[in-house]
């Protein structure tokens, strides 16, 4: 893997176009993504590598704004209009049926649109935004399933009942009759897992789908989403702020500050040893429950703007230990800290 | 029924901050809050209501943070406003004590003000003294606004200062207090990040000096750090004004690192009041200790082993008999789909809404199997 994976801070590697691994499911290298707007271009992704295999789930953490969901957009090509995708930006995308580099695919070329929605697809916090009120929870179900699968419109109802009963909605051959509004919102929720899940993708992504959930109804979905990716072989991104989700449901984690992924690691190793400061700094702000007496401890210091990107590491005006005249004048170097383990930062250089 | 407000707990329970002040700012009783249900469909049965909130009773001390959590659509915002006045409650008071008789408080000479009957230029008078923090600190400023005019505004509509001096001087120190610069007032909100933009939030809802604020999910939009950094500064906040708070929140970390004491609310009712670590750590109604086993940590060393709770949510529109957590209950036993349990302090300052609150933590009731005696 650390072969074909760029170190973060070149432009493009030394050796000429990135190789896609076989053994990976996505690749996403060196993704750069810019907004335009008033003020010129702003960059909210710039540089970020990372990569998945098959069956597994990635934990994406970082701060607020700091690209994670332009990040997960960029691998859909679900980003808006003002958004402008570097050229030299991979997204290595490879299961059974496709091979390819989503970076280059038009968003609306027929092989995009068989991956969107089919082969990746992605669920929110709020389940109403992935339904229309004015069709059924079957016809929706149906439609999704018809256009990524090749089956009739029976076999299609039948999927759909299956895949409600499978997400744990009692009576599903009635709710595929039923409108979005008739659901109560727990099963709206797991309505649209189904909906998302109904055309057996190799790639589900998550942003935030359990924040506005009590913790029962979110040990339930984090349950469901495990057993569904286990069964399926489905690898899962899963976007969170809450670093407990993370631990349960997370076999890797990649932290992201400000358009860039700092430190990825296998969940265990990153959370007992983490390396970047940034990462440090996150894990000691976690509210604790056997900690109610300690005062909370943010990263100390200013979000500096996207306008004003500090060159070097894009931490350094934060970091309690910078290097002077090392950290803020050159991009840290991606290094290998333990197995599967990378950290961008000059300490460990 | 006895009321939350009869015998608070002990203060030292408060795991932050000065010792909670026992006499209640804000005392609620038998709070209604029913919404009609619009249009046609499913649910339209004729004259139907939501019932968002059914009956709630508490009391919220002066100076202390009464955390309330429960499923989304469980009523939690519903509470807050109605408190606020922002929405009209269908029955039931809400009492607040001033703390001085103050000229224009709305307040006759000293007693306290039913909030709920307060009309017109009372009301919008009376507002200063409570306000509110939202979640999405992006929806809540307008765009147009300079920093400092969006602090300022609510001065200006209440008409509490006159001279554009002294409402610079007021906005400047509550702006500063918010770790807030005069450069920063200068600004329109989009050039802040979130953090920066919820001390916009909770410098506009200070600068009027009210006694009492509800936060309504108003770190849940950021991440840890940030949610650490603005939790702290309501902390010190509270500590430096003596305020008081009604803090809703999904994360119980968070909720358990501000507050005083927690109320538990599940489709319109409260089931559990207690002081935070007894809530946090001897829970006494199912609900309650179902949600606690499901609080994700990062702890390798903590089991990780929620009680699974069986089927859904009620819809307000149609809440269960009886005990409304019966229908997913794993103690249910068959009086809970008939009698309604009573509010009731078990312990002191410990209140719950259950039937067998007493045998299930005494070990004489073993969950069921089949969870949900009357389900569907
Ligand atoms: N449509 C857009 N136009 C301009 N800028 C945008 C747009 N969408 C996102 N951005 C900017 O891109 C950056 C990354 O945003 P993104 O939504 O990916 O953050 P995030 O990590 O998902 O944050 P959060 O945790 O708050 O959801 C931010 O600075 C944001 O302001
Ligand atoms: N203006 C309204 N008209 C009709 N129904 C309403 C209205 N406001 C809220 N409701 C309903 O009242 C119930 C309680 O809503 P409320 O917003 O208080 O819940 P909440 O606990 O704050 O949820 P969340 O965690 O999602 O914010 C819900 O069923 C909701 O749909
Ligand atoms: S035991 Fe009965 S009263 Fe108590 S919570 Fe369960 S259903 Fe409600
Ligand atoms: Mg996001
Ligand atoms: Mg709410």
């Amino acid at each position: 893997m650390d072969a074909t994976t760029p170190p973060a801070s070149v432009e493009r590697p030394p050796g000429g176009e990135p190789e896609p691994a076989p053994d990976q499911l996505l690749q996403v290298i060196d993704l750069k993504v810019s907004f335009r707007s008033d003020e010129g271009l702003v960059r909210a992704v710039d540089g970020v590598t990372f990569d998945l295999a098959q069956g597994l789930t990635l934990g994406l953490v970082g701060e607020s704004g700091s690209g994670k969901s332009v990040t997960t957009k960029a691998v859909m090509q679900l980003l808006p209009n003002n958004a402008v995708v570097d050229p030299a930006s991979r997204l290595y995308f490879r299961t059974e049926r496709t091979a390819a580099d989503i970076a280059t695919l038009a968003p609306r070329s027929r092989e995009m649109r068989r991956i969107r929605g089919g082969e990746i697809a992605m669920i929110f916090q709020e389940p109403m935004a992935s339904f229309s009120p004015v069709y059924t929870i079957g016809n929706q179900m149906m439609e999704a399933i018809r256009l990524h699968r090749h089956v009739g419109k029976a076999e299609a109802r039948e999927i759909a009942v299956d895949m409600l009963d499978r997400v744990g909605i009692a009576n599903p051959a009635l709710r595929v009759r039923q409108y979005p509004h008739e659901l109560s919102g727990g099963m709206r929720q797991r309505a649209m897992i189904a909906l998302a899940l109904s055309t057996r993708p190799a790639l589900l992504i998550a942003d935030e789908p359990t924040t506005a959930l009590d913790v029962t109804t979110q040990a339930q979905v984090l349950e469901l989403l495990d057993e569904l990716r286990r069964d399926f072989a489905m690898a899962m991104i899963f976007i969170t702020h809450d670093m407990g989700v993370i631990a349960q449901v997370a076999q890797a984690v990649a932290v992201m500050y400000l358009g860039r992924v700092v430190e990825r690691g296998p969940t265990r190793a990153l959370i007992d040893t983490p390396h970047h400061p940034y990462t440090e700094g996150l894990l000691r702000a976690i509210p604790r429950l056997d900690r109610l007496d300690e005062r909370l401890s943010p990263v100390g210091g200013d979000i500096p703007s996207p306008m004003e990107r500090p060159t070097g590491c894009p931490f350094h005006p934060r970091c309690a230990r910078m290097i002077a005249g090392t950290c803020d004048t050159a991009p840290p170097p991606s290094v290998k800290v333990g197995p599967d383990h990378h950290v961008d930062c000059f300490l460990y250089a | 029924m006895s009321t939350a407000s009869s015998m608070p707990e002990p203060a030292s329970e408060a795991p932050h901050g000065p010792p909670a002040d026992r006499r209640p700012l804000i005392e609620v009783d038998g709070l209604k809050v029913h919404f009609p249900i619009p249009g046609k469909g499913l649910f339209a049965r004729g004259g139907g209501v939501v019932r968002a909130v059914d009956g709630v009773s508490f009391a919220i001390n002066r100076g202390e943070t009464l955390g309330l959590v429960g499923e989304s659509g469980s009523g939690k915002t519903t509470v807050g406003r109605a408190i606020l006045r922002i929405l009209d409650p269908t029955e039931g008071r809400v009492l607040f004590h001033p703390e001085t008789p103050r000229a224009g408080n709305g307040a006759g000479a000293g007693g306290p003000v039913d909030v709920t009957t307060l009309k017109g230029e009372r009301l919008r008078r009376f507002r200063r003294h409570m306000q509110l923090i939202f979640q999405d600190p992006y929806a809540s400023l307008n765009p147009r606004m300079t920093v400092r005019d969006i602090i300022a505004e609510p001065l200006e509509v209440q008409g509490l200062l006159k001279s554009k001096a002294a409402i610079d001087a007021r906005v400047r120190e509550i702006a500063g207090r918010c770790k807030l610069n005069v450069e920063h007032l200068r600004r329109f909100p989009h050039a802040f990040s979130g953090g920066q933009r919820q001390r916009i939030c909770i410098a506009r809802a200070l600068v009027t000096q009210p006694e009492f604020i509800v936060c309504d999910e108003s770190v849940s939009a950021l991440d840890v750090s940030i949610q650490a950094e603005i939790l702290n500064l309501l902390m010190d906040l509270q500590a430096e004004f003596q305020l008081t708070y009604l803090f809703i929140a999904h994360d119980l970390s968070v909720v358990a690192h501000l507050s005083t004491r927690v109320a538990v609310i599940y489709v319109g009712e409260f089931v559990e009041l207690a002081p935070t670590r007894r809530l946090f750590f001897q829970p006494m109604h199912p609900y309650t200790k179902a949600l606690m086993s499901a609080v994700p940590t990062v702890d390798a060393d903590a089991a990780f082993d929620p009680i699974a709770l069986q089927g859904e949510i009620p819809n307000p529109a149609d809440a269960p008999s009886g005990c409304r957590f019966h229908t997913r209950c794993p103690y249910a036993q068959p009086a809970c789909t008939i009698d309604r349990p009573a509010w009731r302090e078990i312990a002191a300052g410990h209140f719950v809404a259950c039937h067998y609150a007493e045998d299930i933590a005494a070990g004489h009731l073993a969950p069921n199997h089949a969870p949900g005696v009357a389900a569907e």
